[in-house]
């Protein structure tokens, strides 16, 4: 059992690899940033401890050299990271046997990363609280990583390279994805998704378009689920 | 920009970014969930998935670049030829990553 145990961590510290090789540049990147819009060492360090949002982070720190309020600041994080709704709720029957005092540091490293590596084990039954702690908490440590390199020395990869390791979380996106797609449905559901998101994000701001194409394209794949469903009993299938 | 009050502000985005994450979790993993709702819940990571990807791996400087030009669109053809082709997630990853850099040399 204990061995079963162990290679759930030793698999979640291997899956969190392509999370380690794209969070460290983006966290540099945020670090040299912040320190160029005028932020002092300790705050910019300290954003990244206590936020832990990478777009989040880009964003506070353009809307606060452009004289941005507080509250505009946090509102405008609010409504963008309002998609972690959807995954902490695709995550949560998971969690039914985990202790109480456990679930607030597991949801304090969801992110759209380690969210869509991880629901695909814990679909799979690959996955326990365990798993999610490593992933989450080695995502959090390159985080905070690249955010102290960048912040302290400058740190920067060539821009070619930063741009490539930033791409390859979408290339990972894309692997899991098609890892998710098992049948008809779940493939008309993503291509449907998709085409709403985009067009979507033509009227609407932040991530809404993520959030909204999210909850709609799974919607359509509950309606046409049941509809099916309904349709084999009337044939008597 | 003074200290303190971009610490508070900070303080005030990282309950905007934890209660999103939080409260879910907290609120449904301890109850039943209905069985149209684990349903629903079923079809919401490839739905999710799907809206990060598009239209975000096509945009350049905040808009939709579906231009021969746009690195971006060339790797992502690749990304999902290659995870099609082998369901091999570090596959797609590091031929994705590759394909974006000598792209951009190009």
């Amino acid at each position: 059992m204990n061995d079963v145990k162990n290679n759930m961590m030793k698999q979640a510290f291997t899956d969190a690899l392509p999370i380690i090789l794209g969070y460290i540049p983006m966290g540099a990147a945020y670090g040299i940033l912040a320190r160029q819009s005028g932020i002092s060492l300790f705050p910019a360090i300290f954003m990244s401890i206590v936020v832990f949002a990478g777009a989040s982070q880009f964003i506070a720190v353009g809307l606060l050299s452009g004289g941005a309020t507080g509250f505009e600041v946090v509102l405008t994080t609010f409504f963008l990271n309002l998609r972690h709704v959807l995954m902490s709720a695709s995550l949560s029957p998971f969690f039914r046997k985990v202790s109480r005092w456990i679930i607030p540091f597991i949801a304090w490293g969801v992110t759209d990363e380690t969210y869509a590596i991880s629901i695909g084990r814990y679909h799979s039954n690959e996955a326990d609280h365990r798993y999610s702690l490593v992933l989450h908490y080695t995502a959090y440590a390159s985080w905070l990583t690249g955010s102290v390199l960048g912040a302290l020395a400058g740190f920067l990869v060539p821009a070619a390279l930063q741009s490539s390791l930033e791409f390859a979380l979408y290339s990972m996106f894309v692997g899991l994805v098609i890892l998710q797609i098992s049948d008809r449905l779940h493939l008309l559901v993503g291509v449907a998704t998709a085409a709403m998101s985009i067009l979507f994000s033509f009227f609407m701001g932040g991530t809404w378009n993520i959030i909204t194409a999210a909850f709609a394209g799974a919607t359509l794949g509950l309606v046409l689920e049941q509809g099916g469903g309904k349709r084999k009993k009337e044939r008597g299938g | 920009m003074e200290n303190e009050r971009l610490i508070i502000i900070f303080l005030g985005m990282a309950a905007a970014t934890y209660f999103p994450r939080l409260i879910p979790l907290v609120a449904l993993s301890k109850i039943e969930l209905p069985r149209v709702v684990m349903r629903w819940l079923s079809y919401l990571p490839v739905a999710i998935l799907s809206a990060l990807i598009f239209p975000g791996a096509i945009q350049r400087a905040g808009a939709i670049d579906v231009s021969p030009g746009n690195p971006g669109l060339w790797a992502l053809i690749i990304s999902f030829g290659v995870a099609v082709k082998t369901r091999n997630l570090i596959l797609t990853v590091v031929v994705g990553g590759v394909a974006m850099y000598l792209v951009q040399l190009l």
